[in-house]
């Protein structure tokens, strides 16, 4: 397989969108805070891990290159397991 | 049959079949104690019974790996066999150790731990039959063609043979005794038999189907891959409670439940390779052995494994008869099947004919299978009873004994229905089929 | 494996991902075994809100971002080494890949600091359900950390395109992990 590669240019682009979505997750998670987040900001937390996630597929990994078969296939894991735990979340009895 | 040595298994199967009947009718003489607690507790207590059963299992099983690699070996390396006088005196020995072993322990000689038991002494004679099994079948890989098939099978073998290393060492402390056993018990059979299995049904596959070797050795990296990881680490679902740390209990129950991928993997995969490659060989019997072994092993062990995996769970059945139910349907799916398998397609080419009795394999395929799926079936629904009544409810064990007899009288009618599959199997491969012969056009060899 | 053609025919659905399709076998099973543990641990903090958010004040959520950056910028290094490679530049290519695994020393660092911080406080393995698997999930990413580390300096070493791919998906799987990780673990209360 010789699938293009993403740029030089389109791959630091995609490593700085990371690292604001890393500090945006330090913002929603309250890094410095030690307060209960609310299922909201628990939900956007889960959604950017799995934003993040899927950058990492598409262009670190170069999903994009391949079939969409793979894709739709990891993209699915991505959401079964961010939704389960998402799920678990809100079935949590509150203290 | 192209190479003169491929002859050196012919005893090997022969030992195999024989074991095989013994194991079997041990199995039957067990399961009848259950029925009938007395029977001969004075003279055969349960305990020697039951490791006779256990033990010649296993002991018939290596024969008909040592049997299965010298088959297929020269023909996928396309040499002979080393040493053929190797060969020979180490079955010799192999033989000469088993029967020293069961013969001790109809005198109570043994040390009792559990597949283990045999004394040291035929432990060590263990290893040297392993050590000179290896070494001549590895000197053969090395002067000849080295194919995946050839070298996943020793690859499992050598692994074999290091994790039996792991009998030697018996510390007094019951904890470590039961890790270590398991280093040995579960390494084996979700570990590197499982390389040996998955070589030998890719070596099948490639004789039976014309497959292109390509494709069913990339199957074969997949699966192997698949079966180290999650095998490894899957040993963690013993080490639940028996004095292990708490952390065990996550690291088993999920790579344990993982290792049903590389059963699932070997259906696909040998359903794929005779969808694609046909099943015309004329050696329907063998063909039918090779799709049952990956079908009934992903049930008994995939599916059966996986009922009790779970540390919730298991920490309920543990040790139940749902214990014996998969250990049942895993080694007959797995491991004896795919011994049948080879055996039923070498035969005819280490007696010189034609495939035989085809018919009457067929029926012991379905017969010994169904008779193995409904001893399952009868030891699911004990332990389940079991479980509930007395891990649930608090009712005490012998109470509950007497609750689930009627299970093993069904589990003692299902052996013998296994028993007479065995003995049809036996003779179906041995006899000799006057008019195929003819047609086939070869005269029949004399043994040897 | 210079023939990538070659090497990779044959191989069905896992022809068409970049590097050796055995590494996609690994890849897989890791994020199986991985979501698995993830899944679990919802479920045992449904189970047990209370020691869980209370064990989880005591984790350093600044360090845990902290690396999530440290990965994903050495995953960026790694990327590139894959590039410039593709266009045919060997020795940067080496460069970069130096300097992905030095960036992901960090991240080890970072880590051992952390677990010693937690084990002087007196918080280890058989505390409480959360740090039993605390210690297991990052103790099992960081174990990929080094081997990824190794496999990385391997690949520096024999820099075929088709060793690189397959060194760089192994270590974007890891940076991949931590992602998940990292919110789960560390923040989720
Ligand atoms: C090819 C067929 C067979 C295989 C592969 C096999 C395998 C095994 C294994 C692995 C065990 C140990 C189980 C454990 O540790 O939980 C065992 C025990 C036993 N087997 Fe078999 N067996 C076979 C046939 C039979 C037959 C035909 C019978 C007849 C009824 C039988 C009856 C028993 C009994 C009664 C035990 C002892 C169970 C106990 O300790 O409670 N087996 N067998
Ligand atoms: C061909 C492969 C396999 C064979 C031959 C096999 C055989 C056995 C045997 C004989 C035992 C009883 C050991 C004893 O305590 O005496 C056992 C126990 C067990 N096996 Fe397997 N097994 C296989 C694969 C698997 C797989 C894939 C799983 C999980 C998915 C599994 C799960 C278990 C568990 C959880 C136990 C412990 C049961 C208990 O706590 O009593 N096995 N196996
Ligand atoms: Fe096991």
């Amino acid at each position: 397989m010789q699938a293009k590669l993403p740029s030089t240019r389109r791959l630091i682009f995609v490593w700085a969108v990371l690292i604001a979505a890393t500090i945006g997750l330090m913002g929603a998670g309250r890094v410095n805070a030690d307060i209960d987040l609310g299922s909201t900001w628990v939900t956007v937390l889960l959604v950017l891990a799995g934003a993040k996630s899927s950058l990492i597929l598409w262009f670190y990994l170069n999903l994009r290159q391949s079939s969409s078969g793979w894709q739709k296939g990891f993209i699915a894991f991505l959401c079964v397991i961010l939704s389960f735990i998402l799920g678990a979340y809100y079935l949590t009895p509150a203290i | 049959m192209k190479y003169e040595t491929q002859k050196l298994a012919y005893p090997y199967f022969l030992a195999a079949m024989g074991l095989f009947v013994a194991q079997v009718l041990g199995g039957l003489l067990a399961g009848t104690v259950y029925i009938f607690p007395n029977l001969l507790a004075e003279a055969v207590p349960f305990n020697v019974i039951r490791m006779i059963h256990t033990n010649a299992l296993i002991v018939w099983l290596l024969f008909g790996f040592f049997g299965a690699a010298y088959y297929l070996v020269p023909e996928e390396t396309e040499t002979e066999i080393h040493s053929p006088l190797i060969a020979k005196l180490q079955f010799w020995l192999f033989l000469f150790g088993a029967a020293a072993a069961v013969l001790g322990y109809l005198f109570g000689i043994h040390e009792g731990r559990e597949f283990l038991e045999q004394p040291l002494w035929i432990k060590v004679a263990i290893v040297v039959v392993a050590l000179m099994f290896l070494f001549n079948i590895s000197m053969t890989l090395l002067k000849g063609r080295k194919t995946a098939v050839s070298l996943i099978l020793v690859m499992g073998l050598w692994g074999l043979a290091l994790f039996f290393l792991f009998a030697f060492y018996n510390p007094s402390n019951l904890a470590l005794d039961k890790m270590f056993w398991w280093y040995v018990v579960h390494l084996w059979v979700e570990g590197v038999w499982e390389l040996i299995m998955a070589a030998i049904l890719a070596f099948l596959l490639i004789k039976m189907t014309g497959i292109d070797r390509e494709i069913v050795e990339k199957w074969l990296y997949v699966i192997v891959s698949m079966t180290l990881f999650t095998g490894l680490l899957g040993m963690g679902h013993h080490y639940f409670w028996i004095g292990t740390p708490g952390y065990w209990q996550w690291i088993g129950s999920i790579f344990s439940t993982l290792e049903v991928l590389p059963f699932f993997a070997i259906v696909v995969f040998a359903f794929m390779v005779v969808r694609k490659g046909g099943r015309d060989h004329p050696n329907q019997a063998a063909m039918l052995w090779t799709l049952g072994c990956a079908v009934l092993a992903f049930f008994g062990a995939g599916v059966w494994g996986f009922m009790h995996t779970l540390a919730p769970i298991n920490y309920l059945t543990h040790g139940t008869q749902v214990t014996a139910a998969h250990g049942h349907l895993a080694f007959f799916g797995a491991y004896v099947m795919v011994n049948l398998a080879i055996i039923t397609y070498a035969m005819p080419h280490l007696r010189g004919m034609q495939p035989y009795n085809q018919v009457l394999n067929m029926w012991s395929f379905w017969i010994m299978s169904s008779g193995m799926v409904f001893m399952t079936l009868t030891l699911t629904a004990a332990g389940i009873l079991q479980t509930h009544l007395q891990r649930v409810m608090g009712i005490s064990f012998m109470e509950v004994a007497d609750e689930i007899g009627f299970f093993f009288i069904l589990r003692g009618l299902s052996g013998v229905v296994v028993v007479i599959g065995v003995l049809l199997f036996v003779y179906a491969t041995l006899s000799t089929d006057k008019a195929q012969v003819r047609v086939g056009g070869m005269k029949p060899q004399a043994a040897e | 494996m210079s023939d990538l053609n070659e090497h990779n025919s044959g191989w069905g659905p896992l022809s068409s991902l970049p590097g050796n399709p055995i590494m996609w076998v690994l890849i897989w099973s890791e994020l199986l075994v991985f979501g698995a543990a993830l899944s679990g641990f919802a479920v045992a903090r449904m189970l047990d809100v209370q020691t869980f958010d209370a064990s989880q004040a005591h984790l350093d959520r600044f360090f845990g971002a902290l690396n999530t950056m440290v990965l994903l910028t050495s995953g960026l290094c790694a990327a590139l080494a894959v590039r410039v490679r593709s266009d045919g530049n060997s020795s940067a290519s080496r460069w970069w890949m130096v300097y992905a695994i030095l960036i992901g020393s960090v991240f080890l660092y970072v880590k051992i600091i952390e677990y010693g911080d937690k084990l002087d406080a007196g918080f280890d393995i058989e505390t409480n359900t959360f740090f039993t698997l605390y210690y297991l999930i990052t103790g099992f990413h960081f174990f990929h950390v080094i081997m990824g580390l190794i496999i990385l300096a391997i690949v520096a070493w024999k820099n075929s395109l088709e060793n690189l791919e397959t060194g760089a998906a192994f270590w974007h799987m890891v940076d991949l992990i931590w992602v998940l990780v990292y919110p789960v673990i560390y923040l989720v209360r």
